[in-house]
């Protein structure tokens, strides 16, 4: 494996600014790609059974600390809620310790059914001492969720996941050409050799799943500041919820890298696999010079 | 003395139907060099091709190095690949890193330590006496320069057979001699099997070779002519 690393080493050495520029297209159209799929898997999951729904509860600003205790013993009470949790927004944790404690920040509370969601956030709201009650993750997101859920509409959504997908492959594929052909005299030189041909296709397999891990960790970086951004600027996205939906989006998107990672290592040892054999080259070489001296 | 090559009974036929080899018999020994002239189109490349087990000819048999080429195993053909050095007329452009930094790629992928190759590239590039241009990149090089250089990335892992296709297309006189003379110290010193095709070889009567003639689609053993004075002489 130690020829093959230094085969890759001086593959991506060889790379002109050219194809680098390329190379970052790629990596940024997979990232888009992953941010998208992870999305969508995230709108078609479903809450699974037995889990119950989630709900989340932004207490008053003007409650107490003592307040707050006694609406965490109040819901704990409730017979439909099966947990309860006290979630400071990240935003606080820089005050001081007292100051911290009387921030209000959010409650996350797990039902036993989904299907008592609406009447327990109608009774939650009856109580008066919540800001905002609904379950996680923007009106946004459900508006998608039941456009992807519709049998009319997914059959859009699906052509286009393909559509997405077909062009992330391209994309990848194109930049694995694209870096074949910049390695051209030194894969040549290696043949004549009598390199094997796998000890030569491995090194395009890994910028392959290079290509792929690098858009997960791009797609992972970029939603966690996306959550970072969000939580500095609730002016404008005041719902303190969209953490949650971001965290699992990042995580989504990171596990799809890793797949796409696998699948883009496949289109490397493909792509190496349509090299032209020198010898044919120069013979088709030959023949051309043959009709010109006529 | 022992046979390199031997190629017994060959056919071929181009992909449309027009004869290129008929019933080719061709032997190379140990240490030997020889030339194979011809025109453009008479299947001079294409017979290296098949000494090599690149391309498979219809019929006959081709021995190299004791192996047949056309039966072996493919595993088998990339190990006798290393024993072979190529020079083809058609190849990929080398241009980013410098001559010695090329032959030592080539060394360690074939793996060679670091050291070793490093030491084997400025050998292999004395040899080829362009050891004081090994800093340099191959488009830096004159013509001749850049075909001494391919040899001598064909020569570097010390092969016991060298297949050279055309390597004197397009140079001027000087570089031919340049080329030759630089080839035939190699041969001197290394005692390797040389095989070269040509399109016209009014110089081999100076040079110790054989000399071939591929017209018709069969080989005709054209002695060298015997060297004079004259031939010495500038």
């Amino acid at each position: 494996m130690t020829k093959e690393l230094f085969i890759f080493k001086e593959l991506l050495r060889s790379l002109p600014a050219r194809t680098w520029v390329l190379a970052l297209v790629i990596v940024v159209a997979v990232a888009i790609f992953l941010g998208v799929v992870a999305l969508v898997s995230f709108l078609l999951q479903p809450v699974a059974p037995g889990m119950g729904a989630r709900l989340i509860a932004v207490p008053r600003d003007d409650l107490s600390q003592s307040d707050l205790s006694s609406l965490h013993e109040r819901l704990l009470s409730d017979p439909e809620v099966v947990h309860v949790r006290f979630v400071f927004s990240s935003t606080a944790t820089n005050r001081s310790t007292d100051e911290q404690q009387r921030t209000p920040s959010r409650f996350e509370i797990v039902l036993r059914s989904d299907a008592e969601l609406a009447s327990v956030s109608e009774r939650l709201r009856g109580w008066g001492a919540f800001r905002q009650v609904g379950p996680p993750g923007p009106d946004s997101l459900e508006t998608w969720r039941d456009w992807l859920q519709n049998p009319e509409t997914r059959w859009f959504a699906l052509a286009g996941f393909l559509l997405l997908l077909a062009m992330t492959l391209l994309v990848i594929y194109s930049g694995l050409i694209a870096s074949q052909r910049n390695f051209a005299g030194e894969l040549e030189l290696l043949e004549l050799s009598g390199v094997s041909p796998q000890t030569l296709r491995i090194p395009f397999v890994l910028l392959g799943a290079l290509y792929g891990l690098a858009g997960a960790l791009l797609v992972g970086y970029l939603l966690d500041g996306l959550r970072a951004l969000l939580e500095f600027s609730s002016l404008w996205l005041p719902e303190p919820w969209e953490r949650d939906v971001i965290d699992q989006l990042g995580v989504r998107g990171f596990l799809f890298g890793l797949a796409l990672s696998g699948v883009a290592g496949i289109l490397g040892w493909l792509s190496a696999q349509k090299y032209p054999s020198p010898f044919k080259r120069s013979r088709i070489s030959s023949s051309s010079a043959d009709v010109t001296e006529g | 003395m022992a046979i390199i090559i031997q190629i017994s009974e060959l056919e071929a036929v181009d992909p449309e139907g027009k004869r290129i080899f008929t019933d080719l018999h061709f032997r190379l020994h140990r240490g030997e060099w020889a030339c194979i002239t011809g025109p453009p189109g008479a299947g001079k490349t294409l017979l290296l091709g098949f000494i090599v087990g690149e391309l498979r000819p219809q019929r006959g048999q081709i021995l190299v190095d004791d192996r047949n080429v056309l039966r072996i195993h493919p595993a088998k053909l990339r190990q006798l690949r290393r024993r072979i050095g190529m020079f083809l007329e058609a190849m990929a452009p080398l241009e980013r890193s410098t001559l010695e930094e090329y032959v030592a790629f080539k060394l360690r992928a074939l793996d060679l330590s670091v050291e070793e190759a490093r030491t084997k590239a400025l050998d292999t590039l004395e040899l080829v006496e362009l050891i004081d241009q090994a800093k340099r990149h191959p488009p830096e090089l004159d013509a001749v320069g850049e075909r001494l250089f391919r040899l001598g990335l064909a020569l570097s892992h010390d092969p016991v057979l060298l297949l050279l296709d055309d390597p004197l297309r397009g140079l001027e006189p000087t570089g031919v001699e340049r080329l030759l003379t630089v080839l035939e110290q190699v041969h001197l010193r290394k005692r390797l099997s040389i095989l070269l095709t040509t399109r016209e070889a009014p110089w081999a009567g100076r040079f110790p070779l054989h000399l071939y003639a591929l017209e018709g689609g069969q080989l005709q053993d054209l002695h060298p002519t015997p060297i004079t004075e004259s031939d010495i002489s500038p």
